[in-house]
């Protein structure tokens, strides 16, 4: 017994010296999919931060965008596309049938004018799978019973979205108006179709939308899914550029297991959060998304360089939201904003004298936006002339009731959440441009993960806590 | 109890899997877009010509700490030779930007402890060297190139050819006018000219993860481009964070960015995470959208010398496989391997054709090189041009981290576990 118990423990030794975590020194960890950094790793979840379609435009002169699903694996996968507006109102859903190592592109102008998804052979389990690709209806244990039909060309609606759907579609997304809201604003009114896209690894084809309970018993947590997304702006008078950019990776975390389990996490809440049913808030896993970041700007100068920021932002309604309520998801505070010019002159928001009629947006972002970096809602330039510099953006949108939190961890006080429970979750993605013929696109730099507390804000300031100075975040977190 | 079943018990508690990640900053072997202590621009590509159409790279620094810093730029060859660094004083909240177009010009943006500083940056930053102040003083910071050693920068950059090395190429011969090769900025605590290859170098590298950055490539040629297309420098964190220039901490990464230059007695002494080696990019080769696809390619060697610069140069990838829209794969032959530098910019016209004649698809990318101990390090940029006007430029996606273990070929592609 005794020998055999020592052969135990020299077993487990060796586990222990092989081990990825560790519990001194840093980093605690080295393995995959085992921290709350949002990093360009396959994911469970893509986040397209913001887009935006030309609907009234001719297709040969029309912006557009464009994003790119593929799977890295050799399994079969389900990803469950959802449209939502700049309000955050879930306007569109359809699954995508990924065959393995399938890479599928979505042109948003074929969805939103022509009602056209993508090729049958693109969005069914009909599709023939390549030579090192496993079987549609077999290769992948987590599909549930229901996907071999529902996945199937018949239930895919052949790839199509119906007419009238289409028209709905685009009302939401360009007017903010739909027949199931009919006295509600669900989204802002813009030229433009405009809004987000969320892509989720799922068990089965649904219609199911992120905001149903259902959604979560087809919620799938393998880290498989990788993409990209362009602007594509061919009218040669406003554009004539395009931009290219990851689609933000968001991981399930831990990794695995089938649909509908119950894995606990240690992330103190999740992307899908607010979202999520009352008694399992985690349930989703997905790694939240920081609330400060670093984002830099060029404004006019020789290169002629305009900048825009496109700005993503969690919504502060939850499951039980009215109509009415997504109105509150416009324009929503920001926890700070400061510009930095080339020489480090900082200029801040500062309280406005009361206008009449009042200046409409200032310091404040709806829940995805695009913003010309000189707009008067960020702070302004510094008088020193720079046209350049970099913006720190603290989004954090003071909380709100529908969020939650982990027992444990106290985001609340010295923070600025002071309407609910933690800070909010937000992206930022960093658009220049110039002469009609040079586009960029990149992610800002984002100074902390979302697992960490977000600085208290000098405009919002909780009663005792102090502001710290603009920094990368600490490595201690809460 | 039994005191064996007492540390068998431990034990099993120490191996548990732990259910979830790590929480905090700085604290895992991901590399994410985040403040750092090191930035790589993996390629740059320069043309010499007329400066008005001239390709050229830029580049940008900002420090988001309010504490001075100082960025140590590096420029290497294509074949991973230092030809040329510079120091950059940052005030709190500076931001600096390169024309690497520039630097071959024989100007560099003058910097320096006398540059004005902002209401919220402090003056000091306790990590300098006391000798930081002078070396990095407007007297200090040389704002020109000598022609010398101008000259030389741009005969590595584009043939290969350096005084120093008089008889041996350090870098590849580049079609007329181009230079090209790849940049590190790191975190370090004075003003010097100390290279990442020298042995002291370690003395004067810091662990703060305060820089941020990017890069433009920029091609104004209506006949080569008249486009522009950027991504994010490649954010290198320390981990641990922290601590003065010289001290040794021990990290629990197993391998470092910089391991190959570091002390043998400390071959982690830059606590820098390592790149992983297999990557996902996707591709546009022609078809209906016009686009075609290059990919930029950096590979980690290890050059001390003239002659290890020759060698080092031209590794084969480990497996490259092609996937088109219907997932057919096809793979290089063995003959058929292009060998690659230590960064690349590779067409994928010179990757696996597609035989089904689709014109998109992903491909699979594992630039590991077996002979090596530890699984190479490598870096990939996806640049995306059409029509001459339309550039998108991104990372490709990593099947895992740096600290992952290297794959077998006959594995199935998939993310690292």
């Amino acid at each position: 017994m005794r020998k055999t118990i020592f052969i135990l423990s020299l077993l487990l030794l060796a586990a222990v010296s092989h081990a990825a975590t560790f519990a001194t020194g840093a980093p605690s960890t080295t393995n995959n999919d085992d921290s709350c950094d949002i990093a360009l790793l396959p994911a469970a979840t893509l986040l397209l931060p913001y887009f935006e379609v030309e609907v009234a435009a001719p297709p040969a002169t029309a912006a557009t965008t464009l994003f790119t699903i593929v799977n890295v694996t050799q399994q079969p996968q389900i990803a469950h596309v959802t449209l939502w507006t700049d309000l955050a109102y879930p306007v569109l859903t359809f699954n995508i049938f990924l065959t393995g190592y399938d890479v599928q592109a979505i042109n948003l102008y074929d969805v939103i004018v022509r009602g056209q998804i993508a090729p049958l052979s693109g969005t069914s389990n009909a599709t023939t799978p390549g030579a090192r690709s496993l079987s549609n209806t077999t290769g992948n244990p987590r599909f549930a019973d229901s996907a071999a039909t529902n996945c199937s060309p018949s239930s895919q609606g052949g790839g199509v979205v119906p007419a009238l759907l289409v028209t709905e579609v685009r009302k939401a997304l360009t007017a903010g108006m739909t027949s199931s809201c009919p006295n509600a604003f669900v989204g802002e009114v813009h030229d433009v179709a405009a809004g987000y896209a969320t892509i989720d690894l799922v068990s089965t084809c649904s219609a199911h939308l992120p905001s149903d309970a259902a959604y979560y018993g087809e919620l799938l947590y393998d880290n498989v899914l990788t993409g990209d997304y362009q602007y594509i702006n061919p009218n040669a008078t406003t554009g004539n550029y395009a931009g290219g950019n990851p689609l933000v990776h968001i991981r399930a975390i831990p990794e695995g297991g089938a649909a509908g389990q119950i894995v606990g996490t240690d992330l103190p809440y999740t992307f899908y959060d607010r979202l999520t049913p009352a008694e399992t808030r985690r349930i989703d896993r997905r790694q939240p998304l920081p609330s400060t970041f670093a984002a830099r700007f060029i404004d006019g100068g020789p290169t002629s360089f305009q900048t825009d920021f496109n700005i993503w932002r969690e919504a502060l309604t939850g499951t039980s939201a009215t109509c009415l309520d997504y109105e509150r998801n416009g324009p929503m505070e920001v926890a700070d904003l400061v510009r930095f010019d080339e020489r480090e002159n900082p200029t801040e928001l500062v309280p406005l004298p009361i206008l009449d009629p009042p200046l409409p947006g200032y310091g404040q972002f709806r829940v995805t936006s695009r913003t010309n970096a000189a707009s008067y809602v960020f702070p302004s330039l510094s008088g020193s002339g720079d046209v350049g510099g970099w913006m720190y953006l603290s989004l954090n949108n003071l909380g709100s009731d529908a969020y939650s939190v982990a027992a444990n961890f106290d985001y609340h006080a010295n923070s600025s959440s002071i309407h609910g429970p933690r800070q909010s979750q937000n992206w930022v993605t960093v658009s220049m441009f110039a002469e009609g013929r040079y586009s960029t696109l990149t992610d800002a730099t984002m100074l902390a993960n979302g697992c960490t507390r977000s600085p208290a804000s000098p405009l919002f300031a909780v009663e005792g806590s102090t502001v710290p100075p603009i920094g990368p975040g600490p490595n201690v977190v809460p | 109890m039994n005191r064996f079943l007492m540390l068998a018990l431990v034990l099993l508690l120490a191996a548990a899997p732990l259910t979830a990640a790590t929480l905090r900053n700085d604290d895992s072997c991901d590399v994410a877009q985040m403040p750092a202590a090191t930035l790589l621009l993996p390629y740059f590509e320069v043309s010499l010509g007329d400066r008005a159409t001239a390709r050229t790279t830029l580049v940008s620094v900002t420090n988001t700490s309010r504490e001075p810093q100082i960025a140590k730029v590096t420029i290497w060859t294509d074949w991973g030779f230092p030809v040329i660094d510079w120091n950059i004083y940052l005030t709190g909240y500076d931001v600096a930007a390169l024309d690497l177009r520039d630097v071959l010009d024989g100007h560099i943006v003058p910097t320096s402890t006398s540059s004005p500083r902002g209401t919220r940056s402090l003056s000091a930053n306790p990590r300098f060297l006391s000798n930081a102040a002078g070396a990095c003083g407007a007297n200090g910071q040389p704002t020109v190139i000598p022609p010398s050693l101008a000259a030389d920068v741009i005969a590595s950059l584009t043939v290969g050819g350096n005084s120093h090395c008089p008889d041996q190429k350090i870098g590849s011969t580049h079609a007329a006018d181009r230079a090209s090769g790849y940049v590190t900025i790191d975190v370090v605590a004075t003003c010097s000219t100390t290279l990442p290859t020298d042995g002291t170098y370690i003395n004067e590298l810091l662990y703060d993860n305060v820089l941020t950055g990017d890069s433009i490539i920029y091609d104004a040629n209506p006949q080569t481009g008249n486009y522009a297309g950027s991504s994010p420098l490649v954010h290198i964190r320390a981990i641990p964070e922290g601590g003065n220039a010289g001290v040794r901490t021990a990290t629990n990464l197993p391998m470092t960015f910089y391991g190959r230059y570091m002390p043998s007695a400390a071959p982690k002494a830059d606590r820098r995470q390592p790149l992983p080696s297999r990557f996902a990019a996707r591709w546009m080769d022609g078809g209906a959208s016009g686009f075609n696809t290059d990919f930029m390619i950096w590979r980690g060697v290890n050059v001390a010398s003239c002659s290890s610069a020759q060698q080092a140069g031209h590794n084969l990838p480990f497996d490259v496989v092609t996937f088109d829209s219907r997932e057919n794969p096809t793979t290089f032959t063995t003959q058929s391997l292009p060998t690659l530098d230590a960064t690349n910019r590779v067409s994928m016209s010179k990757m696996p054709a597609a035989f089904s004649g689709d014109t998109v698809g992903w491909i699979y990318l594992d630039l590991d090189v077996t002979p090596q101990a530890e699984p190479a390090q490598n870096w990939v940029v996806v640049a995306q041009t059409a029509e001459g006007r339309y550039m998108a430029a991104y990372d490709a996606t990593a099947l895992g981290n740096g600290c992952s273990p290297r794959v077998s070929k006959t594995a199935p592609i998939a993310p690292a576990p």
